[in-house]
This record gives structure tokens, C-alpha cells and sequence, in this order.
């Protein structure tokens, strides 16, 4: 489908309402995007992610009815894949339990560009750590530093994403930066 | 097979739709209804809090508390208020559910709740609504004059001298009978009953000399709106000698003592 894949988000949702088939072509443009961001806020293994991820698809689907095209596609679909993601952990009564989660330099790196935790990592210098105090936060608080510094959300995206007027979204990630502070040092 | 396969394959097999549109319509109408509907219940609450607070008895406090302060902690209705709060609360609740209420700060659709229920509550006082719950409410509910709107009982009180109610008959310029909210017939003696007409109410202050007797030393009218239209008409249909008598009365408004 050459030429669906240069359609825009909002074209592609018209067009699926018309013909499921092209949701296809949403799911190829947006599946490796949530799939990180799933793994980045559960800590899931890969098995799971891509069981959280064909839900996500079918809820994503099943609710483009609803879409409100007055908000980014990107947007909506980010939230309902969190507010799924943690709305299935909380059916399974589970929280993630071991640290699968791809170690990459790039939260460190924008983490230590933004914030005196530099300091601190540096002494540690241990990536994981720094991954392991994330996954110890409140979603609340690791969500929003996931999608500020990995997923590089604008603060209007952030607010669409998490549902949150975007006056607290500084005041959050304020605060995120503190309690990831906290829990590095008692790490 | 990859993911979008998967998907793909159950969204065939498994005829998934996406969920008819009525339906998400349907569902931020009735968030934006209840806001609605929210709303003017908080406006109407409001509404008899500015009623019970207009016609409180500021003119006689002293009869109640040492001090205005006072008066108004002893009087104030919490329980209405405490209501009042809980429709704000939910107001502010169904807004946040809007489609975009999620963008606007807490303090912000706080605020926008409160100033929109006070003008809308200012209103239906304005134009009476307010009075109509209290009588309807005070008249069909017992509760309602314990809890809510205490004023009713604070009036019904003869062995203290304090009573309320409906005058029925003014037998004599000095005496007029009142039925109280139990129905009962009291006989109040007064200098004159100039003040005093029949089918209006009146609060009564002083002091119970026999049974169903009171020699008042306050006749005061139950609502001080009422008072008010009363003096108007007076002050337009009464020649000038009249009408300064009367106003001395009025500002007054005392019997014998």
C-alpha cells in the first residue's frame, strides 16, 4: 500500500472506518513506537509487550469512533496504550518484577542534560541503577519522564497523552526528577 | 506471523467493529447533561443559602448571640453548604470528564464551578426560586427545619417568649391571634396592631404570661423583604403626618414593653 503510507494519521482513520484493511498500515506505523513505550513504562518481557500491544490495537480500533480529530492520532494512541498498560497490570495485581528493560544511554543522557542527577549517576555510573530506580517509581512519575526524555513529547502531547493540564506537567516532572533522585540514593 | 497479522487475522475472524459513533455522542452528551444538571442543583442549593442568609434574623441577632459573629456561627446553614460542596465537587468531577476538561487547571474549573453557580444561584434568589424550596422544603420536609433551616424551630419557642406565626385574627387594636406551625392558636397582647395584618406572618419576642398568651415586647414580620414591600405600599398610600408615625413604628417595630 505505496500510497497509504504517505497519508496522514487522520486520512488513515477515515479511510479504516471505510475498510478495516487499512488499519494495517496504522498498525505498521505505530507498532514499533508503542512497543518501546510499553516496555519503557512496565518493564515487561517481550512475550507480554506483544500481547499488551495487539490489545492496544484492538482497543485503538474498535474506539476510532471516538477520536477526536481536534487531537494528535499520536497522542491518543499513547494514551490508551498506558492507561491499558496499567490498567492490565492492575487486573493481574502484578507489578514488574525483573529489569528487562533495554538499557540504552539515551534517558541518561537527556536525564544528565536536565538535571543535577548527573552527579550522582556519574559516581554510580551504573546504567542499570538508573533503570531500576525508574521502575521503583510511581507510574505517575515514570511516565512522564519516559515520555519527556525517550519518547520526546512536547509538553502539550504529554498533557493530551497523561490527561493533565499542561501548567503541571513542569511541576511533575520537577518532582519525578526528585523522587528518581531519592531512589538513586538509596539504591 | 507479525503483530499487524495477528491483529489483522482476529479483526476477520472475530468480525471486530469499531463501536458505533452514537455511542461516544451519546456519552459526552450525557457527561456535559450531568455538568448541566450538576450545576443547577449546586446553583439551586446556593440559591437557599443566599435565601436563609438574606432572611436570617439580623435585626434581632441579639436575641440569639452576644455578638454578629456569633449570631452567624450559630446560624449559619453548614448543612446546605455541606451539600453545596459535595455538587461542587461533583460539578468539578463531570467537567474534568468533558472531552477537553482534562486541560484546564483544578484551581481554574474550581473557580469557573464557583463564580457560575453563584451567578446562576443569585439568579433564581433574584427571582424568587430560593423562597419557593424554603416553603415547599420547610413545609413538606420536618427534616428540613432541624437541619437545614433552623430558623422555623429558633421560632418555636413560647416558654422563652420567642414565637412564630400566621396571623389569623386581630380581635382588637390591642390583641391579634396567631397559628403557630403545630397549629396551635396563641393570643398576643400588644399596644397596638397597627403593624400587624391578617394572613401574614410575624415573629413574636417576649414573654408568656398564661397559656397560649404572650405579651409581646417585638412583633417583628417573619421575612424582612416582606417588611419592606409592606412600608413601600404604605408610604405611597399615606398622607405625610401618616406616613412619619408609621416609619417611627417601622424602625422600631416594637409593642409594649
Amino acid at each position: 500500500m505505496p500510497r497509504l503510507s504517505e497519508k496522514t494519521d487522520n486520512e488513515l482513520i477515515v479511510l479504516t472506518l471505510a475498510d478495516s484493511e487499512v488499519f494495517a498500515v496504522i498498525i505498521e506505523r505505530y507498532q514499533e513506537k508503542l512497543r518501546r513505550f510499553v516496555r519503557r513504562i512496565s518493564n515487561v518481557s517481550h512475550e507480554d509487550a506483544e500481547d499488551l500491544l495487539q490489545e492496544i490495537f484492538l482497543k485503538i480500533y474498535t474506539n476510532l469512533n471516538g477520536f477526536d480529530p481536534k487531537l494528535s492520532f499520536s497522542s491518543w494512541a499513547y494514551r490508551i496504550a498506558r492507561n491499558h498498560t496499567i490498567s492490565a497490570f492492575r487486573k493481574k495485581k502484578v507489578r514488574p518484577q525483573t529489569v528487562s528493560w533495554d538499557a540504552d544511554d539515551t534517558l541518561l543522557n537527556k536525564i544528565k542534560d536536565d538535571s543535577d542527577l548527573i552527579a550522582d549517576i556519574d559516581k554510580k555510573d551504573k546504567h542499570q541503577q538508573l533503570i531500576k530506580a525508574i521502575h521503583t517509581l510511581d507510574h505517575k512519575y515514570r511516565d512522564i519522564l519516559v515520555l519527556k526524555y525517550l519518547e520526546e513529547k512536547s509538553y502539550e502531547e504529554i498533557g493530551d497523552i497523561l490527561k493533565i493540564p499542561p501548567g503541571t506537567i513542569a511541576t511533575r516532572i520537577n518532582r519525578a526528577k526528585k523522587h528518581l533522585k531519592k531512589k538513586l540514593a538509596t539504591i | 506471523m507479525t503483530l499487524c497479522q495477528d491483529i489483522m487475522n482476529k479483526i476477520s475472524e472475530e468480525h471486530v467493529t469499531p463501536k458505533a459513533r452514537w455511542k461516544f455522542v451519546v456519552r459526552e452528551y450525557g457527561v456535559w447533561i450531568t455538568s448541566g444538571t450538576l450545576l443547577l442543583l449546586s446553583s439551586l442549593v446556593l440559591s437557599v443559602v443566599i435565601y436563609i442568609l438574606a432572611e436570617n434574623d439580623w435585626d434581632v441577632y441579639e436575641a440569639f448571640a452576644d455578638n454578629v459573629l456569633l449570631f452567624i456561627f450559630l446560624t449559619f446553614p453548614y448543612a446546605l453548604l455541606f451539600i453545596g460542596v459535595v455538587g461542587f465537587i461533583l460539578l468539578y468531577v463531570a467537567v474534568r470528564h468533558t472531552k477537553r476538561g482534562y486541560k484546564f487547571s483544578t484551581v481554574l474549573i474550581l473557580a469557573l464551578v464557583f463564580l457560575a453557580s453563584f451567578a446562576l444561584g443569585s439568579t433564581l434568589h433574584a427571582v424568587g426560586i430560593s423562597e419557593r424550596i424554603d416553603n415547599v422544603m420547610t413545609a413538606k420536609i420536618p427534616a428540613y427545619t432541624n437541619i437545614i433551616n433552623p430558623r422555623v424551630y429558633r421560632w418555636n419557642h413560647p416558654e422563652k417568649g420567642m414565637l412564630a406565626g400566621q396571623v389569623m385574627t386581630i380581635p382588637q387594636t390591642n390583641m391579634f391571634v396567631i397559628k403557630d406551625r403545630q397549629g396551635q392558636d396563641w393570643v398576643i397582647l400588644v399596644t397596638s396592631t397597627d403593624v400587624v395584618s391578617e394572613g401574614e406572618r410575624f415573629r413574636i419576642i417576649g414573654r408568656m404570661i398564661e397559656p397560649n398568651k404572650i405579651q409581646a415586647h417585638k412583633v417583628l414580620h417573619w421575612k424582612e423583604s416582606q417588611k419592606k414591600r409592606k412600608d413601600n405600599v404604605q408610604q405611597e398610600v399615606r398622607p405625610a403626618n401618616e406616613r412619619k408615625i408609621l416609619d417611627r413604628r417601622n424602625t422600631n417595630q416594637t409593642g409594649p414593653r
